[in-house]
């Protein structure tokens, strides 16, 4: 797993890659969670790098999605999701749940 | 029928998944199953390993085997671990339907499995503990002739 992640004006962006399985997923949830901790809960997910997920990878999404969204405080936003990674996102009905995005610029002009 | 079959052994952590990805995606190469027949098996097989690390053995350890086999155009995946009796039909199936805020946490794994794969079949002995088979129809595209298949009937 490749994490960088970038503090833009108006929110975090995370640039994310390689294979998320359930070895390195607690680590993406912690990443997460620190970014949250740090008072941001406006984040975008860059995931054109990604080349594998699994439900473990799904859990930590799931999971900072909705601390991100509690109270209105903001939002996880998606964007350059591969055909892989799409197709695992629609099968467990997460496409619609998540908003998500072509192209990076996209997802952070949506903050 | 000639059979393709190779078996890795691990000893049952997370920091093992890794591996048993590589192992799947090594075998996919060979048996000639293409991108996303290859990615849908790496899937099924991360969950079912998933779950035996954390459930069957409940993340303390315990080793178990991977079995890739080529079955003519099939490539069926075995997963046989010793831990606790596995069954599924005490995981209910998650409503994906739901939105997220009201859909309980887990039931996920054991889901994209069944859909990647054709056949999903949990069994459990005494004598042999939790057997898992999972088959994917119509991916292989290179002849197993063309790999020396081990000749292990156990």
């Amino acid at each position: 797993m490749e994490l960088s992640t970038v503090d833009m004006k108006r929110c975090t962006l995370v640039r994310l890659g390689g294979r998320i399985d359930g070895s390195v997923a607690p680590e993406l949830g912690s990443k997460l969670r620190a970014i949250m901790d740090s008072g941001r809960y406006k984040i975008v997910i860059n995931m054109a790098d990604v080349t594998y997920a699994s439900s473990a990878c799904l859990r930590e999404l799931i999971n900072a999605w909705k601390g991100c969204r509690r109270w209105n405080r903001g939002d996880l936003r998606l964007a350059e999701i591969p055909p892989n990674i799409d197709k695992v996102l629609d099968l467990t009905g997460l496409k619609t749940q998540f908003m998500s995005f072509a192209t990076e610029a996209e997802a952070v002009g949506s903050f | 029928m000639s059979v393709l079959k190779h078996e890795l052994r691990v000893a049952g952590h997370l920091s093992d998944l890794p591996l048993v990805m590589d192992f799947v995606a090594e075998m996919c190469h060979q048996a000639g199953v293409a991108s996303p027949a290859a990615f849908d098996l790496q899937l099924a097989t991360e969950e079912a390993c998933s779950n035996v690390i954390q459930h069957a053995y409940g993340g303390a350890g315990g080793e178990f085997t991977v079995s890739f086999e080529v079955r003519g155009p099939d490539v069926a995946i075995i997963v046989r671990d010793r831990g606790r009796r596995f069954d599924p039909d005490a995981i209910p199936e998650p409503d994906v339907t739901v939105p997220l805020e009201e859909r309980p946490v887990g039931g996920l794994g054991l889901y994209l499995m069944r859909q990647s794969v054709d056949e999903v079949r949990f069994d459990f002995s005494a004598e042999n503990g939790n057997t898992l088979v999972m088959v994917k129809h119509n991916v292989a595209t290179i002849s197993p002739a063309l790999e020396p298949a081990e000749q292990d009937d156990a």
